[in-house]
């Protein structure tokens, strides 16, 4: 699945290219229309990238069939240019948006009082489209000028969020502080199930992490230790030590069920976990799945291949973590010789269901229906669109709901019968 | 590959001796004519080992368990390499070892056995006095190794470092560093030059830099670096502006890509032949929407975008033609080839056409047979040392 659309020229680059753009539709500016697709103006929760992406795909088509020109901007609205032939498929596109979005505020106001949509006619309406494709590509003073509180609130997010980045010395602290730490209070379970009705998940293995955000607030408050993916990284390897050292614990997760923990490649060929290993009973690792991550394999995969063997030939499973609608279909599960695929839910499935379900269905029968795990599940749709898909594997809040449920539905009949037998 | 007895056998305790020891064992003790025998285990020739050093105690962990049921011994030779010393033994018991280690580092049948010099292991008859003086120079050479590696020990960086080699970089002036290297393509006998990678030689400015550090000991701190690294160079080729009419590529972070430095380059180098980027795929798999943006926005400015970083490993498991990039850069590794043939004798080549061969940069290029076997893959663009021989030998053939 391509990561976008070929012809998608989002991007600070992209401004300059529409400037040019217009430019020369000066001399050629007969029978053609345009659109401006102010989807800066959407409040901040409907503008995550998939939202955008969903936004732009049908545009991005048109355009990829040499119906019109599609230019994204820096600060996400979309101009489309087109002849008249094509302006009904370019209503129905932009019905297709407005559904998208139908619960914002500035699409609820109804096509009359748009903010949201302009069209251009633009032989009669040049100047007015040079304007607009100005304003929106000066995109801070034009996005704060649009958008009112919630520019200036993205703005000051922008900067705050700059000044509190993770920098080396941060990083050099934080590391000095993990050696000391206790973090048994900041680990945090989440199940993975299999889901054969709406009601009752069968735990399979609990996912065990470190709460990041509650360690930064506990370590040091205001700053974002996932602000840098690649210091973040670095961390994370810290951080590996530290959790081997919690499952090493009398009375820690391992006293439960089967249970799994995210490390790195390195942490698996090091003195750490081999020091861990030696201490298990050799039947407990079989109750271990090792979550990794992509990114990490790539960075060595002739070091991921040595591991894998070595943990897999001791009884630990491997399960790759993290993978998205964009990265899964990069992923060989038979040559990565790996136990599970873990697959973020996308709301972006339930926005092309059809396509994505089709999508879906396929990668369950690649990958088995075994071995796919549907995570970040949060709601009763997300785990429907997944079992309609043969998904068997959840895992996320939703799923974590239901065995809450399902607990206390327990409790409710043991006291029933407790209650029973008094009388 | 590995059984749960090859894993607990690590748990002896260890057993290794030096090698002067080696050397004064050998002079005390006489072998039984036929049955004694040594052998080396070259654990400093496993590239594994020596990013992942707590692998050697694994490899000890197996040959350990000789010493400890035979009156075997077992010797460490300074340079990371291990003597096991085995008098009157079956020479079977230690092979099955020896291959259970060869499988271990995915090492081929050949080299286990071969004599080459990259063999894995040198076989020593004790009862040949030319051996035992072989074993000897091998116990000598390991100390003269070691001695001088001495001289060029860098503790591993830390995060500390960073902030340091950040600062001084701000003043260090980067064009005395920038070296380049061509990447062209053959077809029959005609050479054409698709781009010169530009670069900041890291081995030179480290000197300058930080000359006591480990710059690669940690990668994501090594990461920051070349992202500070990026901007230095960026600002030198903006100042300097195209020197040539030939294309250039620059290896960069994605964060570069939207830095003012990268903007600046960009007006500058605007009209240029057309610069290749070069993003490594870590990064692109660390930041996929980022990668995305990133690669649209420099096709549509027209640039080429090149997939850096990986080898014939990465194109077995990983559906790199996914990432849609111009072009992929595969690192030449004939073992990776050799273990990946054996696994599936096709899959490579299937890769190769998904991918597309055109799109395939054959990096690291050392040998001719290197390039006999990528173009029996039907790959053929090419960049390395052997390259820079081979278009030296050529210009200077017009020269005459």
């Amino acid at each position: 699945m391509p990561a976008s659309a070929a012809v998608d020229t989002r991007s600070k680059g992209a401004d300059a290219l529409l400037a040019e753009f217009l430019r020369r539709l000066e001399s050629r500016k007969e029978g053609r229309l345009a659109v401006h697709v102010m989807l800066s103006r959407l409040r901040p929760f409907n503008r995550r990238e998939h939202h955008l992406h969903a936004a732009r795909a049908g545009f991005a088509q048109l355009a990829d069939e040499r119906r019109g020109q599609l230019f994204v901007l820096s600060n996400a609205d979309l101009f489309f240019f087109f002849s008249k032939e094509v302006e009904g498929l370019v209503r129905s596109e932009i019905m297709r948006v407005r559904f998208l979005f139908t619960e914002d505020p500035i699409v609820a106001k109804g096509p009359d009082a748009d903010g949201f949509i302009t069209w251009y006619t633009v032989d009669r309406q040049y100047d007015a489209l040079v304007r607009a494709a100005r304003g929106a590509s000066d995109s801070n003073a034009a996005v704060r000028a649009v958008t009112g509180r919630d520019g200036a609130w993205a703005d000051l997010k922008a900067r705050q969020k700059a000044s509190s980045a993770l920098t080396p010395e941060l990083l050099d602290r934080i590391e000095a502080g993990l050696v000391q730490a206790d973090l048994s209070s900041l680990l945090r379970r989440h199940a993975v199930c299999s889901v054969p009705n709406e009601t009752s998940p069968e735990p399979r293995f609990v996912e065990w992490t470190v709460c990041i955000s509650d360690l930064a607030q506990t370590m040091l408050p205001h700053f974002d230790f996932a602000s840098d993916p690649l210091l973040f990284q670095h961390l994370t390897e810290s951080l590996d030590r530290r959790m081997l050292a919690l499952l090493a614990k009398p009375g820690g997760p391992l006293d439960g069920g089967d249970i799994s923990v995210n490390l790195n490649v390195a942490t698996l060929l090091s003195e750490h976990f081999f020091t861990f290993d030696e201490k298990l009973f050799t039947a407990r690792r079989g109750c271990i799945v090792i979550e990794l991550k992509l990114e990490d394999i790539a960075q060595d995969p002739e070091s991921y291949e040595f591991a894998r063997k070595l943990a897999q030939a001791k009884g630990y499973r491997l399960c790759l973590d993290g993978l998205t609608l964009w990265t899964f279909d990069l992923v060989d599960r038979g040559q990565l010789g790996l136990d599970y695929l873990k697959l973020n839910f996308d709301a972006l499935m339930l926005v092309e269901a059809e396509e994505r379900r089709a999508w879906l269905e396929d990668a369950v029968a690649r990958t088995g229906p075994a071995q796919l795990i549907l995570s970040r599940v949060e709601s009763a749709e997300g785990a429907a669109f997944g079992r309609a898909a043969g998904v068997q594997l959840f895992q996320g809040r939703h799923i974590e709901r239901l065995l809450a449920e399902a607990r206390q539905r327990r409790q409710y009949v043991r006291l029933n019968r407790r209650a029973s037998g008094d009388t | 590959m590995f059984s749960q007895d090859a894993v607990a056998v690590s748990k002896y305790p260890l057993r290794e001796r030096r090698e002067q020891s080696l050397r004064a064992y050998l002079a005390i003790e006489t072998f039984s004519r036929g049955a004694s025998f040594a052998v080396v285990v070259h654990l400093s020739r496993v590239p594994i080992i020596s990013r992942q050093p707590s692998l050697r105690r694994f490899a000890i962990g197996l040959l350990n368990g000789i010493s400890v049921r035979r009156d075997a011994r077992l010797f460490t030779l300074a340079r990371g390499d291990v003597a096991l010393v085995c008098p009157e033994m079956p020479v079977d018991e230690v092979d099955t070892v020896l291959k259970r280690i060869g499988d271990m580092f995915g090492i081929g049948r050949a080299a286990l056995t071969g004599d080459g010099r990259e063999a894995l292991f040198s076989w020593f008859d004790l009862s040949r006095p030319q051996d035992v003086s072989a074993l000897e120079q091998c116990a000598s050479e390991a100390e003269t190794a070691v001695e001088e590696g001495n001289a060029t020990v860098r503790r591993p960086i830390t995060a500390r470092d960073v902030s340091i080699i950040a600062k001084t970089l701000e003043t260090q002036p980067v064009a005395p560093f920038i070296q380049s290297q061509r990447a062209v393509s053959l077809a029959g006998a005609q050479v054409g030059t698709l781009f010169c990678e530009t670069f900041l030689s890291i081995g030179e400015l480290q000197r300058v830099v930080a000359p006591d550090i480990d710059l690669f000991a940690k990668p994501a701190l090594f990461h920051f670096i070349s992202r500070i690294l990026d901007r230095c160079m960026l600002r030198s080729l903006a100042a300097s502006g195209p020197q040539s009419v030939k294309p250039i590529s620059l290896n960069l972070n994605i964060g570069t890509l939207f830095t003012p430095e990268f903007r600046r380059f960009d007006q500058v180098w605007h009209g240029a032949a057309r610069p290749v980027i070069e993003i490594q795929i870590v990064d692109a798999l660390t930041d996929t929407e980022g990668f995305a943006i990133a690669r649209d926005d420099l096709k549509a400015r027209g640039y080429l975008v090149l997939l850096d970083g990986l080898t014939p490993l990465h194109l077995a498991a990983i559906d790199v033609g996914g990432l849609q990039t111009d072009l992929i850069k595969v690192a030449w590794s004939r073992p990776q080839i050799e273990a990946l043939r054996l696994r599936d004798p096709d899959l490579l080549r299937r890769r190769i056409e998904k991918v597309g061969r055109d799109r395939i940069v054959l990096g690291r290029v050392e040998t001719e047979e290197a390039i006999a076997t990528a173009v029996g893959f039907g790959v053929t663009r090419f960049q390395g040392y052997y390259i820079d021989r081979l278009m030296q030998a050529i210009a200077a053939k017009r020269r005459l």
